[in-house]
């Protein structure tokens, strides 16, 4: 699979990544909940038929440290990972992959850097539109695509970005932003982390009503809000700079000084010394390294992409040493 | 299962009967249903219970030696009921949105805000229908339309049982005022 977070995009120095999943189920076969086995190998055969060129991997078969290492990087859903049914991950060299037997029979994703939502959709599509798939989808003209829980049923579309808004968490602003967002039907929550994600300032932003809007609707009006979020949030760094002049810069030097020099580091404060770091260099304070840079180090930072990079199982005190020296080694360039 | 009544038919009812706390549980065909009779409605406030977990027989028949009779639809084809859609809050299969087309309208329009798709359509060329969308031209054709045209082609091939599914489809959405 293509690592989406090894390139640039635009708006990038809000907007991190950019997702679409299209939830998609097969009529004549109960969803995977209410599914038996046959019918559940019956999804299986219908969709490796339809893409012979996608491998599949079952989820009963990956090793722990694989499921972890994939969900870090936001491939599947950890929902996906614990199931006991046949739940599986298609995907091959390609961007979009599709997850099987999870809530819905196939939840079709792909996810771009910066701010490209429309270029998810139609990588999505790519897999959505094969004739084979097609033939078979629960479809109404009333309901649209017919989905397990009633929150996608319609377009099945869930149009979502990563956005890091470090100025806007320090001024405490994204408090209104984010009561306006939930007037609007829109789904706000903190990734990178259980609590709010505050550490690495990141929310994720999408949508909620997936019924009565076109596919081009939803894309547009996320876009619409991200876009305004990217605005406030670059107007906020400003203002901080100039409010807090050189104090504002020292924070950002003191968290680069603590990443070139930390001998163990933990996830958490990890994150945020880089999120940091990533203002700096957005801002043009700091200078050495590009967006996706830094969104690699952010990625490889967690616990799973730090075992797979070492490529042996860590104890947490290792991982804390091993973070350590990854960060070390490539944030040294930045100056 | 076939109908405990008349053992004829298949039964895709479960009559629930609660007599003096007692609760037996009869599965019946539609038609020997309707006449069991005296049918109570089940106490469905709006949908959210849907959600919030709380189906309200239980309940209700806790309220004492009440003598109520309900009978409770199951979806033909994976056995869903209300009160497991309500429980779990989501749906067994495509044809539960059939089954319980008269609850799931509802329940759609309070989470959307509306019921009715306005999205793309399996076999139709997406891409170029969304672009035709963002600038806002209609697609060409309704999707009643469509579903006429689908029946015309059935009837061609005389597969006329799914034509006749395409018509009562047809029925719905006109009824809906499409
Ligand atoms: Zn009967
Ligand atoms: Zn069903």
């Amino acid at each position: 699979m293509e690592n989406w977070y090894a390139e640039t995009g635009p708006d990038e120095d809000v907007v991190i990544s950019s997702r679409i999943r299209l939830a998609r189920n097969f009529k004549d076969i109960a969803f995977p909940a209410r599914a038996n086995k046959k019918q559940q190998d019956q999804v299986i055969s219908i969709i490796k038929e339809a893409l012979p060129e996608m491998n599949c991997y079952l989820m009963n078969d990956l090793p722990n440290l694989e499921k972890e290492y994939l969900i870090e990087t936001h491939t599947i859903s950890s929902d996906l990972a614990k199931s006991k049914k046949n739940s599986c991950l298609f995907t091959n060299d390609e961007r979009a992959s599709v997850m099987v037997n999870e809530e819905d029979h196939m939840r079709i994703q792909s996810v771009f850097s910066g701010l490209r939502l429309e270029e998810a959709y139609d990588d999505c599509l790519k897999i959505e539109r094969n004739n084979k798939l097609q033939e078979n989808y629960a479809f109404t003209y009333e309901f649209g695509y017919l989905t397990a829980c009633p929150t996608n049923t319609g377009t099945g579309l869930r149009a979502s970005a990563m956005v890091h808004v470090p100025a806007l968490v320090i001024s405490g602003k994204i408090n209104s932003i984010l009561d306006s967002c939930s007037k609007l039907g829109i789904a706000v929550r903190g990734i990178y982390g259980e609590n709010s994600g505050s550490g690495a300032h990141m929310i994720q932003i999408s949508n909620q009503v997936t019924l009565g809007q076109s596919e081009a609707e939803i894309i547009a009006s996320i876009k619409n809000i991200i876009g305004q979020i990217a605005v406030l949030e670059r107007q906020e760094r400003q203002n901080l700079l100039e409010k807090g002049g050189i104090h504002f810069t020292d924070k950002i030097y003191r968290a680069l000084g603590i990443l070139k020099n930390t001998r163990c580091i933990d996830t958490e404060e990890a994150l945020k010394l880089i999120s940091e770091v990533k203002m700096g260099l957005d801002m043009g304070i700091l200078k050495g390294a590009t967006t996706s840079d830094i969104v690699t180090i952010l990625t490889n930072v967690q616990p799973a992409c730090l075992q797979k990079i070492e490529g042996r199982i860590l104890t947490p005190d290792e991982r804390d040493e091993a973070r350590a020296t990854f960060i070390r080694e490539n944030i040294a360039k930045v100056e | 299962m076939l109908c405990e009544r008349c053992k004829k038919n298949e039964a895709t009812m479960v009559l629930t009967k609660i007599i003096n706390n007692k609760k037996t549980v009869t599965n019946l065909c539609a038609e020997c249903a309707r006449e069991a009779g005296n049918t109570m409605q089940m106490p469905l406030d709006g949908l959210g219970s849907i959600f919030s977990g709380l189906l309200g027989l239980e309940t209700l028949w806790k309220g004492g030696p009440i003598q109520s009779i309900g009978t409770v639809k199951k979806c033909p084809s994976c056995g869903m009921t209300k009160e497991d859609i309500m429980r779990e809050g989501k749906l067994g299969c495509g044809d539960c949105y059939i089954t319980f087309i008269d609850e799931i309208r509802p329940l759609l329009r309070k989470i959307h805000g509306n019921c009715l798709h306005h999205g793309s359509v399996p076999n139709v060329d997406e891409p170029v229908k969304v672009r035709k969308e963002a600038k806002n031209e209609a697609p060409e054709k309704s999707p009643v339309e469509m579903l006429q045209d689908k029946m015309k082609e059935a009837i061609a091939k005389e597969d006329f049982e799914t034509a006749a599914a395409l018509r009562d489809q047809i029925k719905e959405l006109q009824k809906e005022g499409m």
